[in-house]
């Protein structure tokens, strides 16, 4: 009875690896055939049931790489991020899986971990390692770290056919970011004291600025009104000066805020212009 | 021997498909309308049996419908138009497309859907149920004509008894949205009147009226710069509120009475065809 048992275990065990494979392969041809059908989601969750337990390592990889990029399209970047990571150096889609996991990475503000993961990788293809300099470069800026921009930059041929004109937008991308006047949050308060509003427009917001002047210069005027014909003591006066500096703080404090708002703005709208420089090529070459 | 193997296959294939339809089936039971759709997807990639991928192709779209996705339905559907199944079949798919479209609020996609039956089914009359969906979509792009002749033609193929009274005789009387905003330009408070709020036009005068007075009554004290930075301030911004509430309220009062017109003709026409077969 155990020689029999000795016999049939591991005979039953192979036939179970086999009927796991099969299963494996049908479940990914599923998969491919619901990506195909834009059906992401559907397949993300089929993906996800699959059992990795007795999978070859390069099954492993094919099935990482699908999650990773069905997590992609429907901008699941956490679970993108975490299948991409998991496909193996083994695989022929090791690259695009680093390269897109370190995109995601920089878009969700990880711009340490996705250097970190672009920057070991090698790379025998000299568009992808002008492709890694873009990235990188790209990532320097999104830090603001000018110096390692300057440093990687040099690496730029300006030439590659996927990432030149990329290149050239980077450099101009850096020649604003590192001219940005840094505005004073304590002079656009000073400013908007003197001069109700203008510390809004010294912040870069003019619309704002103007539309600030008229109601705190009305309420002065009204208060001026008030002050003249009825004295300090009127409630006419009390009533309107009370309104008025209510208004001209808020006018002060607001244009100390509009130095950073806008300041917040003017990074904002870069950070999308570069993570879009990054993307654009991945796509291009990648696919 | 082989004819043996083939019958054995057949009736494997036949259990497993037996086996995934009942899945299906106990998944769209339970609420689980996203599994069940992965699992009348999975039937679909896994046979070829025509009649089964039509069950499928159903069966996904009513999951798609109770998860709310009547949009992605629709493309769906749309990807099976094409494929070589026999026309009844590829009729019950048109019809789930035509009532996918209205429930996703596309109406004109609707009426040209429902115009292009006929052509793509040999002349096979429009059935009742999307009949009555054309005639909605028409009521809800508010082109009541049409919307009244497909109804009395419609009443007439039925045979309807002419007691029913026809809901056209007495289409709803919507209300001017440029008239309202000439009534407060001019009048305060009369666009809101028109609009039928007489308790916002109350106000609106009031308002208004508060703004008037106080500028006179500075002005006459010599508080020029108060007659100016709050009464005509008050009364000019409370005017030029009024006449944009105006538009807004007769495009509210004009949307709820369609609706409540739709509702009435929807019912009634659902009440007709309920003792027929609704699909083909």
């Amino acid at each position: 009875m155990r020689r029999l048992l000795a016999v049939l275990f591991p005979v039953l065990f192979s036939l179970y690896g086999q009927a796991q494979q099969f299963e494996f392969s049908k479940e990914l041809r599923f998969a491919h055939y619901l990506l195909d059908k834009e059906a992401n989601t559907e397949a993300i969750r089929v993906l996800e049931h699959i059992d990795t337990v007795l999978l070859s390592p390069s099954q492993k990889d094919s099935l990482f790489y699908l999650l990773g990029w069905a997590a992609y399209s429907t901008k699941r970047l956490d679970t993108c991020v975490r299948s991409f990571l998991k496909v193996s150096p083994l695989s022929d889609r090791y690259d695009k899986s680093r390269f897109f996991s370190a995109w995601c990475m920089a878009y969700r503000g990880q711009l340490d971990s996705a250097t970190d993961i672009l920057r070991p990788l090698s790379l025998t293809d000299s568009t992808r390692r002008e492709l890694r300099s873009l990235q990188l470069a790209g990532i320097a800026l999104l830090k603001r770290d000018y110096p390692a921009y300057r440093d990687i930059g040099q690496q730029f041929t300006y030439s590659s056919y996927i990432d030149s004109k990329e290149e050239r937008r980077m450099k101009d991308y850096y020649d604003k970011l590192s001219g940005f006047k840094r505005r004073s949050p304590v002079l656009a308060g000073l400013y908007s004291a003197v001069v109700p509003g203008l510390g809004k427009i010294y912040a870069g917001k003019k619309n704002q600025g103007i539309a600030a002047f008229l109601p705190v210069i009305s309420l002065a005027a009204l208060t001026y009104e008030a002050y003249r014909k009825d004295g300090v003591k009127s409630a006419r006066f009390i009533g309107f000066g009370t309104l008025f500096t209510v208004f001209y703080v808020g006018n002060i404090w607001g244009s100390t805020l509009a130095v950073k708002i806008r300041r917040n703005e003017f990074y904002k709208e870069y950070d999308t212009k570069i993570l879009f420089d990054m993307h654009i090529p991945l796509r291009n070459f990648f696919n | 021997m082989i004819l043996r193997s083939c019958l054995t296959c057949i009736s494997l294939c036949a259990i497993f498909l037996t086996e995934a339809q009942t899945r299906a089936d106990s998944l769209y039971a339970a609420g689980r309308y996203f599994e069940a759709s992965i699992a009348w997807e999975r039937i679909l990639f896994e046979n070829d049996n025509r009649e089964q991928q039509l069950t499928a192709v159903l069966g996904k779209t009513e999951c798609l419908k109770q998860q709310g996705l009547f949009d992605q339905a629709v493309t769906f559907l749309e990807g099976w138009q094409a494929y070589p199944f026999p026309d009844s079949s590829l009729a019950r798919i048109h019809y789930q497309q035509i009532l996918c479209t209205y429930l996703g609020g596309h109406f004109e996609n609707v009426l040209s859907l429902a115009d292009r039956w006929p052509y793509t089914h040999a002349g096979q009359p429009l059935p009742p149920f999307l009949e009555v969906l054309r005639i909605l979509s028409l009521n809800e792009l508010q082109r009541w004509k049409e919307a009244g002749d497909a109804y009395r033609s419609f009443m007439a193929s039925r045979h309807v008894p002419d007691t029913l009274a026809d809901p056209y005789e007495h289409l709803p009387h919507l209300k001017s949205v440029t008239k309202a905003q000439w009534l407060s330009t001019f009048i305060p408070g009369g666009g809101q009147f028109y609009a039928g709020r007489p308790g916002e036009a109350m106000f609106s005068i009031l308002v208004q009226a508060a703004g008037v007075y106080f500028g006179i009554l500075s002005f006459e004290q010599h508080y020029y710069l108060s007659a100016w930075l709050v009464g005509a301030a008050l009364f000019g911004a409370f005017h030029m509120g009024g006449v944009r509430r105006a538009e807004v309220l007769v495009q509210r009062y004009n949307r709820k009475k369609a609706l409540t017109f739709n509702a009435r003709v929807k019912e009634q026409l659902l009440q007709v065809i309920s003792t027929e077969k609704a699909a083909p």
